[in-house]
């Protein structure tokens, strides 16, 4: 997917405050070709988040334990 | 600190800053000195988050925490990663397309004028503040430490970062961050392998680990029985998962300092990524560093600790009237600490899988010890600034390098502490520069500036802003309670500041005439949640509202959203009426 780099920056300034209430379209959230770029085998963001999150989990957990066990 | 100490301490700090200033002496566009060019890779951008957030204050109360409370202040990051998580998701698609230089320009997009100008204020006011003090906070602690002036640790840690931010803007910020991390880590590992290096020769990292955990020093996972232990413990299990998860979106997704270190990424994916790597690290991270602390904890189990970590109050109250007491209580503190040291060695030797009657009497032990702590800071606390109970968790650490670590590594982990101070003072200067001239003076300005003009503007905002926050930090020791005072004014703004983006995200049928004065009246309610329980006249009947401060996030958040959506609802009825 191509990336939207911001215009130049003089011509922000210049251009005109969006109406209020404008709503910016709501990107896909998966970049998969940049994504691909990185780490080319993962086909999904899912994977990775859940990775992140599964991670806080077990984490969680072995932290709860070494306080069992060691107490 | 000996001549090899001062050579690694200079000649790495130096090194740092002549590379910002090297490095990045070509810089020329807007988006070139606020965003580096948009060429930040994931791995730059997760350090650099990384580096932000850890200030010096982090590196020297963390261990000192441990020591005191054990592992359980980990709790506080567990939000980290869902917040990671959430931001890729959500708040990073949007930024990138609408290509803003500062979060607060989408807020104009998606409402109006004042609601960005609204959240960039209370920004800047909060970061400014928190600026200063980020250079105040170890500056103190160093001169304690080293007998300098604070003054003078303040002007040079400022200056210092100043000249490299000011020349190289959000690039030097991002490449020093770099070699910031690196001296940071290796300074924390040089400290934790000398920390199990100094411990009794018969004593294992096994034994080591099976002492703290004991003393509950393992304890890293705690459970509110009550409710008012749920809303009321700053650090258990769901007020890191829940409001911890609040605190973390406000500070990485609406923070500019945050948000600048991951806008000049090369892609979408690298940011997330980037994003991404601080979520697995982070709470890895801070579990080291509390080790550091609870191995410290081990290790003046068998060394004896002073009674009061801070030695320049404690010689003041040693040399005044109070002196003879304090030697004594010093003297009985001294001889508990030998017979529980002897105790302890006896349970080891034992081999006890249990231990209960020793650990019983080690605990006794132990209480006692406490308690003539406790008589010891009373004596102290009547030499103390401010006459209170002084805390010197903030001083264990650095005491334990300064009187343990050999030459070479102290240096090393003394230029640690630089490092952590001047890349989170780099990347907040930086940042609040990059929303005055963005959502102020390029906003504001009647006519167009040109980008070299803008550039110039940029580089004498953040000089400016280096000194103010210099400044502040020369003044701050005259108020009491400012650390804690700002760190309160910042946990306030937090979950107003998440609402406005949040609802902004999500309740799409708000609009901004509805979301600017509910984010006023929400900061009301926030306000109001802190103060009414702290006031004499009214504690008594709003002690039920006396929660832990992680919840305000939640509240100003939640409060945010539902008066938003009330006033929208009530808006067109008043036209059509």
């Amino acid at each position: 997917m191509p990336l939207h780099l911001p215009p130049h920056a003089n011509a922000r300034a210049m251009k005109p405050a969006p109406a209020p209430g404008y709503q910016p379209e709501f990107a896909d959230t998966e970049d998969l070709e940049g994504l691909r770029n990185i780490a080319p085998f993962l086909h999904s963001w899912r994977p990775l988040y859940l990775f992140v999150l599964g991670e806080l989990l077990l984490t969680i957990g072995l932290l709860y334990l070494l306080g069992r066990i060691s107490g | 600190m000996n001549w090899l100490d001062w050579l690694v301490l200079i000649g790495a700090t130096l090194f740092i800053v002549l590379y910002g200033v090297w490095k990045n002496r070509h810089q020329q566009g807007m988006k070139g000195y606020l965003l580096a060019d948009y060429n930040l890779k994931w791995w730059m951008i997760g350090l650099s988050i990384m580096a932000t957030q850890a200030s010096a204050i982090t590196f020297l109360s963390t261990p000192g925490q441990a020591y005191d409370d054990g592992m359980r202040f980990v709790q506080f990051y567990f939000g980290v990663p869902v917040a990671m998580v959430l931001i890729s998701i959500v708040a990073i698609p949007i930024y990138r397309r609408l290509g803003v230089f500062t979060a607060y320009e989408y807020l104009e997009s998606r409402f109006n004028l004042p609601t960005r100008l609204l959240a960039a204020l209370l920004f800047l006011l909060s970061r400014g503040l928190a600026a200063g003090m980020t250079i105040f906070a170890p500056s103190l602690i160093l001169a304690a430490l080293l007998g300098w002036p604070v003054e003078s640790t303040c002007i040079v840690m400022g200056l210092l970062v100043v000249a490299y931010t000011v020349s190289g803007g959000n690039a030097a910020v991002s490449q020093t961050q770099q070699q910031q991390m690196f001296i940071i880590l290796l300074g924390m590992i040089a400290a934790g392998a000398m920390m199990v290096w100094k411990l009794p020769a018969d004593v294992s990292l096994g034994d080591a680990m099976r002492l703290a955990g004991s003393m509950g020093k393992l304890d890293a996972i705690t459970l509110p029985g009550t409710w008012d232990q749920f809303v009321r413990d700053r650090y258990n299990l769901f007020s890191g998962l829940i409001a911890g998860t609040f605190l973390q979106l406000s500070y990485f997704g609406t923070d500019q300092s945050q948000v600048s270190r991951y806008l000049g990424g090369r892609s979408m994916a690298e940011i997330r990524i980037g994003l991404l790597f601080n979520g697995v690290f982070k709470v890895p991270m801070q579990f080291l560093i509390l080790l550091v602390g609870v191995l410290m904890y081990v290790f003046y189990q068998f060394n004896a600790p002073p009674v009061f970590f801070n030695e320049q109050l404690r010689q003041r109250t040693l040399a005044s009237a109070d002196g003879a007491q304090l030697q004594a209580v010093e003297a009985e503190y001294q001889r508990v600490h030998a017979e529980k040291a002897a105790l302890y060695r006896t349970w080891l030797e034992s081999g006890e899988a249990d231990g209960s009657a020793l650990r019983g009497a080690v605990r006794e032990a132990d209480s006692l010890q406490r308690s003539l702590r406790s008589q010891g800071l009373d004596l102290i606390a009547r030499h103390s600034p401010d006459g209170k109970r002084p805390d010197d968790r903030d001083y264990v650490f650095l005491s334990f390098i300064l009187h343990h670590m050999p030459a070479g590594l102290l240096g090393l982990v003394m230029c640690m502490i630089f490092a952590a101070a001047m890349s989170s003072v780099s990347a907040e200067i930086n940042s609040l520069a990059a929303t005055t001239v963005v959502d102020f003076y390029q906003r504001l300005a009647r006519n167009g500036s040109g980008e070299i003009k803008l550039v110039r503007v940029s580089r004498l905002l953040t000089l400016l802003w280096g000194f103010i926050a210099i400044g502040f930090s020369l003044i701050a020791g005259r108020f009491g309670n400012l650390i804690q005072a700002v760190n309160i004014v910042g946990s306030l703004f937090y979950g107003t500041i998440l609402g406005i983006f949040v609802t902004a995200f999500f309740l799409r049928r708000v609009q901004g005439r509805a979301v600017f004065p509910a984010a006023i009246l929400a900061e009301l309610v926030v306000v109001a949640c802190y103060v009414l329980p702290q006031m004499e006249a009214t504690r008594r009947a709003f002690a039920w509202l006396d929660i832990g401060f992680l919840w305000l996030n939640l509240i100003g958040c939640v409060a945010v959203m539902a008066i938003s959506l009330l006033v929208q609802a009530l808006l067109p009825a008043r036209k059509a009426g």
